[in-house]
């Protein structure tokens, strides 16, 4: 299963990050990507991101994870807005983070410099619930650093979101996001 | 209203629906679902049974009704089934867990090994027998038959997470992964794993469906990258082109049937593809396709995201909807179709493109032919032939001005470089020129036909013309002369057609269709659900096409199989127009309707008889699970379920039953089930018959079983009872017989004895040696006297008072004795001594009266008693009898004895129990044991 199996690469490459195994030089690691998320409704058009996004590719098995902490988030129309974000719709509290790991579905070569769009396939997990997701990104391989760029939409349903009835003028029930990340070799990170 | 035509059950507003045209698809019409149930899995079983998994339940469907079974896997969801050639359904579930169903019964399976525990997505055999599985996490699995193996990335796998497994006849597995296509084959008992991916030209790695193609290619559906086609014989890898202007979505599903491809997409609907064509089946694009399934026969199953489950027969499509009434239809030798409304002449090519050529007609063209050079004929109704040239779209006319015979032209027929024409004044033969002018041969009533009525012309295979008329028949032309068909006079011919065994087919106007075999007509005429016919065509598998105005029968001579299509298909109205079916490439039929244009494809096989099956037996509303075959008596109300496979038209199925035994009239009902209480007792036979309309008969299904006279109704118990019950008789008889025998000689004993008794104490020795002693006792005792004649009579009128008892208690018998024994001893002194020793408790038993009496008597009178041998009797009790002993000291002069009392003794003691008088006599003693009685009788 994608989840066993990534929980696996996953503890490995948690423990190659904490310890910085020297072993490392497979794996690409950054802290501080951006996450830009926006719910366009039709009465309000609500924004807000975070620059706490972390991520880890292991070029080798062509595996990744990335995190963030749901109360990082910045922005929203008004401070209320962002205490209901996380209370009421998130649940931050119980779901501190929201995940995304798995593997890559095209094969890239990561030792050339080079723009590929590519597929991650694995589990979405926000609020607690795990979706299959193939999201496509763009990987941009300049100098051992890794840019990533994606766009993709949640949707609230699949991940047990419940908007009151009386909301849904203005929050969308597709909320498009933005990702950027850039990524170092690990062993040039530190 | 729905975004598609389905199919309504009340017809007017079916009427009404149908004048909306849809384009380009079979008739689908929703079938009902169970519950909210959508199925995603399901497989179709030998019988004909479409088997659809959920959770716990596993659905049968059989057109019409579900029947929920329960599977032996809980908590996880059917992600996978199978049914293998060997007839059993293998089910893989999303948790890991496998089961199967043989023989209707679920069982898991278990190998030693265990079972991955991830979702299984596929299963399928090899050429060697081993059972793959795929899953979705840790590759692939294949079983043996005694142990478990995996094959993962470790192995050479492209990827563990696998959305597809195929085995092909060539021996090969195909798996469809994250990392491409995979070709995986045995050779030299290794286990050849061949990837295909973006190296081969794959455009997308993620190949989450397969299907075997017709010719051995498989058909690969991508994620992103549609659809590719993929010969592994070759190694050619070729991708489809999206239909233009859009892309398909991620392919879900895929079903190769006979001459095309069907995609179900992800949220982008159902497509077909045919040779580079795209058409959407479904009108809603958006939809997405969960699972597709074909039972061979023209019958195709859908599970959608927003209609859900659909049904359609594929063997007539609609191709093009046209609001207008098509008239006649005709495909040119270049493949071009053309069609002719009521008000104008159109043309389409093979990419679906119309093009209106004549619009709009002054006359309505009603039939189509071709010449040789190109041009076609376009028959007129009132302006005779227009010859239309499709290029330079230039017109001539031809009509009665030029020698046609009439204006009105219904037909044409080719022969040659010439055209027969059947016109409503006779027919004209049409021969071209070389400057393209037409010289006319007419024929009409003078010349022999009965009426200038012509409908139909056909040319047969031997170049022979026949001339289908109004009301008088048919006529053939042998190039010499016209000839009445013997046995059609009285009919209207509106369509000729000579099939494969060179047999005449004639449509008549309300008679059905007529078959010539040489000179002579068939006597059986085919089954059809329509009298009227209008259009015959031949297609080509041989079967014949007859249009009527409620659809299109199709009947298969052969076999004499037939089969009707009509409003479910989406033909109606079809009217009595006269050239609406043509023939085209490919085995294809044109089929001009009001609704547009209609495609038959001949490839179908043709469904086959209407299925019957026997779902249950019900033993008082007890699902048998075995045929019992034999019951006992009161096992006697029985339950049949049954059903008709028959996807055609599942709800217009009838069926008819009967149980031999009961009843030889076959009863005729639309319920699928039937009761039959209170069985008598005997050998029945049920027969159930599915009936479809214009589906044939099916063979019937019989159920065979006998209920058993209960046990006393058999004749061998009832002798037996009988032999019984006379033995029981002569018992009682045999039994009373010898009671009264027994009470008779107990009379006869008791008389006996009782004379004998008497003679015996009235015998005058006793009473002379009881005088004897009263004188001795009157003169020195005389108060001892007076005691001795008290206890004589006393002994006198006891003996007098018991001797008509059978018994008297011992205690009066021995009070007998005592009177006895004090009169002889008065006689004898102390020269006889009589000792009692009883046991007080025995006193109330009884005895036959005097016995003891006479015993003791009997040794008196048989012993010495002397001054020097006295006699001592000793009676004494021993168990619950009465020992009477004395020594044997016998009297020299024998006593004259009648030896009758001790004889009397034992026979009366005989007749009262089954103890026996015992006599022990030896040298010294003599000793008589007397059983002693209960109570008296």
């Amino acid at each position: 299963m994608v989840d066993a199996d990534f929980m696996k690469s996953l503890c490995i490459l948690i423990l190659a990050f904490s310890l910085s195994f020297p072993l490392s030089a497979q794996i690409y690691a950054g802290a501080g990507g951006k996450i830009a998320f926006s719910s366009d409704a039709p009465l309000e058009l609500i924004q807000a991101e975070s620059n706490q996004l972390k991520g880890l590719i292991d070029a080798e098995k062509q595996t990744f994870a990335f995190s963030i902490p749901m109360t990082s988030f910045q922005g929203f129309n008004s401070p209320l807005q962002r205490e209901h974000f996380n209370e009421n719709y998130l649940e931050s509290e119980l779901f501190p983070k929201a995940t995304f790991s798995g593997k890559l579905i095209e094969k890239i070569d990561f030792s050339k410099d080079g723009t590929h769009s590519v597929r991650a396939k694995g589990m979405l997990d926000i609020h607690g619930v795990k979706q299959e997701r193939i999201i496509r990104s763009e990987m941009t391989i300049e100098d051992g650093k890794l840019l990533i760029r994606s766009e993709f939409t949640v949707f609230l349903e699949e991940h047990d979101i419940s908007i009151p009835k009386i909301m849904s003028q203005k929050i969308a029930e597709e909320i498009y996001v933005v990702m950027e990340g850039e990524l170092r070799m690990r062993g040039l990170a530190d | 209203m729905r975004g598609f035509a389905v199919y309504l059950w009340v017809p007017i507003l079916l009427g009404l629906l149908m004048g909306v045209g849809y384009a380009q698809l079979p008739h689908f019409r929703v079938e009902e679902l169970m519950g909210d149930f959508v199925p995603k899995e399901w497989v179709m079983d030998e019988e004909g049974f479409i088997w659809m998994g959920e959770k716990e339940v596993i659905y049968r469907y059989d057109g019409l009704s579900w029947e929920a079974f329960e599977g032996p896997v809980k908590d996880s969801k059917v992600s996978s089934m199978q049914r293998l050639k060997n007839g059993e359904i293998w089910l893989g579930y999303e948790n890991g867990q496998i089961c199967f169903l043989r023989e209707n019964v679920f069982s898991l399976f278990e190998p030693e090994e265990g079972l991955p525990g991830l979702a299984i997505t596929a299963i399928a055999v090899d050429r060697l027998g081993n059972l793959w599985f795929a899953t979705y996490g840790e590759g692939l699995y294949y079983h043996n038959g005694r142990h478990l193996y995996q094959r993962s990335t470790e192995d050479g796998l492209s990827d563990d997470d696998i959305y597809a497994l195929i085995a092909d006849s060539s021996g090969n597995l195909f798996a469809g992964s994250d990392g491409g296509l995979m070709q995986l084959f045995w050779e030299n008992d290794q286990l050849q794993i061949k990837l295909i991916n973006e190296k081969d030209g794959l455009p997308d790695l993620i190949v989450r469906e397969l299907a075997l193609g017709k010719n051995g290619q498989i058909w690969l559906g991508m994620y992103e990258g549609g659809v590719a086609e993929y010969y592994p014989a070759r190694d050619s890898l070729s991708l489809l082109a999206s239909p233009a202007g859009q892309r398909t979505g991620a392919v879900n599903q895929l079903l190769a049937l006979e001459n095309q491809l069907l995609i179900g997409t992800d949220r982008k609907g159902l497509w077909a593809w045919e040779q580079g064509n795209w058409r959407p089946w479904l009108q809603d694009r958006r939809e997405s396709i969960h699972a597709l399934l074909s039972d061979g026969r023209g019958q195709i199953w859908v599970s959608s995201s927003s209609h859900g489950f659909l049904s359609a027969s594929y063997r007539f499509e609609k191709i093009q909807a046209v609001q207008a009434h098509i008239q006649t239809v005709y495909e040119a030798r270049d493949g071009m179709l053309y069609f002719a409304a009521k008000d104008g002449f159109f043309s389409r090519n093979s990419a679906g493109k119309i093009d209106s050529l004549i619009y709009p007609t002054s006359a309505a063209i009603i039939s189509i032919s071709e010449k040789n050079t190109g041009e076609l004929l376009l028959g007129t109704f009132g302006e005779g032939i227009i010859q239309f040239d499709p290029q330079s779209r230039q017109r001539r006319f031809f009509t009665e001005a030029e020698g046609l015979i009439n204006n009105n032209v219904l037909a044409f027929a080719q022969k040659g470089n010439a055209h027969w024409v059947a016109t409503l004044g006779g027919v004209s033969r049409c021969e071209w020129q070389t400057d393209g002018r037409p010289t006319f041969t007419n024929f009409d009533q003078k010349d022999g036909l009965g009426t200038n009525y012509i409908y139909h012309v056909f040319v047969d295979s031997k170049g022979l013309i026949w001339f289908g008329t109004d009301g008088r028949g048919a006529y053939v032309f042998d190039g010499q002369l016209i000839k009445r068909i013997a046995g059609l006079e009285e009919f209207s011919i509106y369509s000729i057609a000579e099939d494969q065994q060179g047999v005449m087919w004639f449509a008549t106007k309300d008679k059905g269709v007529l078959r010539m075999q040489g000179d002579s007509l068939l006597a059986s005429s085919p089954s059809l659900s329509q009298r009227q016919a209008a259009g015959l065509l031949l297609d080509a598998q041989m079967r014949m096409l007859i249009s009527h105005p409620h659809g299109i029968d199709i009947i298969e001579p052969a076999h004499n199989q037939s089969l009707s299509f009509g409003g479910e298909a989406g033909l109606e109205g079809l009217e009595a127009d006269l050239n609406v079916l043509a023939r085209g490439q490919q085995g294809y039929i044109w089929v001009g309707s009001p609704q547009g244009l209609f495609r038959y494809q001949a490839g179908i096989p043709l469904a086959s008889r209407v299925q019957t099956r026997l779902t249950g037996v019900y033993l008082f509303q007890e699902k048998l699970t075995e045929n019992p075959l034999s019951l006992a008596y009161d096992q006697n109300n029985l339950r049949f379920d049954f059903t008709g496979l028959w996807y055609l038209k599942a709800d217009a199925l009838r069926y008819r039953y009967r149980l031999l035994g009961l009843s030889k009239e076959w009863q005729q009902t639309a319920d699928r089930s039937v009761t039959f209480p209170k069985l008598a007792p005997g050998k029945y036979l049920f027969e159930v018959e599915a009936i479809a309309d214009g589906g044939g008969e099916s063979q019937a299904v019989s159920y065979a079983f006998r209920i058993h006279y209960p046990i006393w109704q058999k004749w061998w118990f009832v002798l037996l009872a009988l032999a019984a019950a006379a033995y029981l008789l002569f018992l009682l008889w045999r039994y009373r017989e010898r009671q009264l025998r027994k009470r008779e000689l107990l009379e006869q004993e008791k008389i006996r004895f009782q004379f004998e008794t008497l003679r015996s104490q009235v015998n005058p020795h006793f009473l002379f040696n009881s005088f004897n002693t009263l004188i001795n006792l009157i003169d020195e005792e005389p108060q001892v006297a007076i005691r001795y004649v008290e206890k004589l009579s006393d002994l006198f009128r006891n003996m007098l008072a018991f001797r008509d008892k059978d018994s008297i208690s011992l205690k009066e018998e021995l009070e007998i004795l005592q009177d006895y024994y004090f009169l002889q001893k008065k006689r004898y002194g102390g020269k006889l001594d009589l000792q009692i020793d009883i046991d007080a408790s025995l006193m109330q038993l009884h005895i036959v009266p005097l016995s003891l009496q006479m015993l003791v008597e009997n040794a008196v009178k048989h012993n010495v008693i002397s001054q020097a041998k006295n006699l001592q009797i000793h009676i004494r009790s021993e168990g619950e009898y009465v020992c009477i002993e004395n020594p044997v000291q016998l009297k020299r002069t024998a006593v004259p004895s009648t030896k009758l009392g001790l004889q009397n003794i034992r026979r009366r003691y005989a007749l009262l129990t089954e103890r026996e008088v015992e006599i022990l006599s030896d040298e010294d003693r003599f000793m008589v044991k007397i059983p002693l009685l209960h109570s008296s009788t």
